[in-house]
């Protein structure tokens, strides 16, 4: 089961490359499908009707604010705990099944969490034991990956949360895995750490590697992932390609003229109605079709445009708008 | 897989203190018998033990009385030590997240469980026979002992008896590591799982010793206790306390199994 990796800083790793990883988990089924999840712990619901696609290759953020069933939808994909209504298939397999469902997938929960009293290396070889076993030599290449080859005979208790986390990174490679799934993964990671933690996330999907990425870092989610799912509330508020989401809240234009009160007037008059006057400009929020007609009238109307900008939303922005929008 | 995951639990409990102490506990318990007989100039051992009157003039007999001794509190709270732990403490660790999402499933993760269970069982006796072995052959020697039924054996022989009066020990001592292994899975808490075992030893006592039980007797748990005292001529079943030991060990065993496979692993 485990795989042939190089540095942390990865040049040419070999660790996701599909000619090593287990056939089986490479059936044609999507690395993840989740449909009508539902999870609820007494009259609490934590998971409500979830239905979201990972595609293979993709970078699939999941984010939501603390307490919106994340992690708990996590938990069941990777089987850790029942679901009380729903299906999650992992390459087409239910993960309810048992190991085998688990085949060619890996990552954790929450922080990585190791036997203190056993040593980095030897916390990977009781895991390499469990997976069928694993050559000593790849358990130390994981390691190096991950800048802990050098901390390797140190007891794990002695570890910082930075390097729990990494050696959770290694664990997770020394599976080969098909789909990583990484919650939070960046979690106590110093700038260094997640500066290579982005690197590995960069490198793996050109190695066929899948990633469902749960993170609280949106910046880094932005920068890494392809398509993203934003849960509020046990419900799914959005899934789709970063640029639909965008979409899907119309773009920002930024207009910049002498006269601004006659610009918001026209803007009205050519049927944009949420434009407004800021900071010594207007601001519309209209596709781009609204957009180009209204620079025609503005030409029309002989009102000079001194610059006209597309405003890029953040990540951040949208998630704040849709999860504290409709808390 | 299983002989993979059991070889690193028994790995894992040598690395914890917890099995260290436990080994300590057994040692010294053993010592303290040696040393306290071998001082003592007058008496000895309670006269409704096999062969206390020998005490002293061969190393075979000293064993037996640990064994008399420790039914009641030690032998629950030292079998339950580690088998108390041994789920509990993944839980405390949040560690079965880890281990139960590779290749192994949950039912090789419990049986390499309760195999290093009994494995440490197992070991805690031979620790336990062992010292006190070596100790009462230093203070007192390797001599012919008369069983109960008057037969003159040889001291290795009288020796060989001991060995087989402790694995027969074995068998009820199994029966509550399977409870404290049972109690860890179900409470998540080691000490619950030490202290419910201590009760459960000590409930099997208070059953045996209600009237009325008569035939019932040899089949509660505190009679496999002294089955052992049949290697001297005395009463008891060795095969009959491994066939009802068997049935009150897979009982726990099984039900920790039924609690283990279906329990969700959300953390603490």
């Amino acid at each position: 089961m485990c795989a042939h990796v190089d540095g942390w800083s990865g040049t040419g790793s070999d660790v996701g490359a599909a000619s090593v990883r287990s056939g089986s988990a490479l059936n044609g089924s999507p690395p993840v499908e989740v449909q009508s999840l539902r999870k609820t712990y007494g009259h609490v619901v934590a998971v409500d009707g979830v239905d979201l696609t990972v595609h293979t290759g993709d970078v699939y953020g999941y984010l939501g604010p603390n307490g919106a069933g994340k992690t708990t939808t996590l938990r069941m994909v990777l089987g850790l705990i029942r679901r009380d209504g729903g299906a999650v298939r992992l390459f087409g397999r239910d993960p309810a099944e048992g190991p085998a469902a688990l085949a060619g997938v890996a990552g954790f929960v929450e922080s990585p969490t190791f036997y203190p009293y056993l040593s980095g290396r030897e916390n990977l070889e009781l895991l390499g034991t469990l997976d069928g076993g694993c050559p000593g030599r790849w358990v130390d290449e994981c390691l190096d990956r991950v800048g802990l080859l050098d901390r390797a005979r140190d007891r794990v208790g002695g570890y910082s949360l930075g390097m729990r986390q990494r050696l959770g990174i290694a664990a997770s490679l020394m599976r080969r895995p098909a789909l990583l799934v990484l919650d939070e993964p960046a979690n106590g990671l110093d700038p260094a750490g997640i500066r290579d933690m982005r690197q590995l996330i960069s490198e793996l999907p050109e190695q066929g590697v899948t990633i469902l990425y749960s993170s609280h870092l949106l910046a880094e989610v932005e920068d890494v992932c392809n398509r993203v799912a934003i849960l509020n509330a046990g419900r799914v508020a959005f899934e789709g390609g970063l640029d639909e989401l965008r979409a899907s809240f119309g773009e920002t234009t930024r207009i910049v003229t002498p006269d601004a009160a006659r610009t918001v007037a026209i803007a009205a008059a050519s049927g944009i109605a949420a434009a407004k006057v800021e900071d010594d400009a207007v601001w519309i929020d209209a596709p781009t079709s609204a957009v180009d007609a209204l620079t025609l009238a503005l030409g029309s109307a002989g009102i000079p445009i001194r610059s006209l900008t597309r405003e890029r939303r953040s990540l951040e922005e949208l998630f704040f708008q849709l999860t504290e929008n409709t808390s | 897989m299983i002989w993979g995951a059991y070889r690193w639990e028994v790995r894992k409990l040598l690395r914890q203190k917890r099995t260290l102490a436990a080994a300590a506990a057994a040692v010294l318990y053993a010592l303290a018998f040696v040393v306290t007989l071998r001082l003592k100039s007058k008496g000895g051992l309670p006269p409704d033990i096999p062969l206390a009157g020998q005490v002293k003039q061969t190393a075979a007999v000293l064993p037996l009385a640990l064994l008399a001794f420790a039914t009641f509190f030690g032998a629950p709270i030292i079998a339950s030590l580690v088998p108390g732990d041994i789920i509990a403490s993944e839980d405390t660790n949040n560690t079965l997240k880890m281990i139960l999402t590779r290749s192994a499933g949950r039912g090789t993760i419990y049986a390499a469980k309760v195999l290093a269970s009994a494995t440490y069982a197992v070991a805690l006796v031979g620790v336990l026979l062992l010292t006190a072995l070596v100790g009462s052959t230093i203070a007192f020697g390797i001599h012919p002992a008369r069983l109960e039924n008057g037969r003159l054996v040889g001291g290795l022989h009288a020796v060989g008896l001991t060995i087989g009066a402790y694995a027969a020990y074995l068998l009820p001592v199994l029966v509550l590591a399977a409870v404290a292994l049972f109690l860890s899975t179900a409470t998540r808490n080691a000490p619950a799982a030490i202290i419910g075992t201590v009760f459960v030893s000590l409930l099997f006592q208070g059953i045996a010793a209600l009237p009325g039980l008569g035939g019932a007797k040899p089949y509660l748990l505190p009679d496999q206790f002294t089955a052992w005292e049949s290697l001297f001529g005395g009463a008891g079943s060795i095969p009959r306390a491994a066939l009802v030991c068997a049935v009150y060990a897979a009982v726990p065993a099984l039900a920790g199994w039924l609690i283990f496979r279906r329990r969700d692993i959300a953390g603490l």
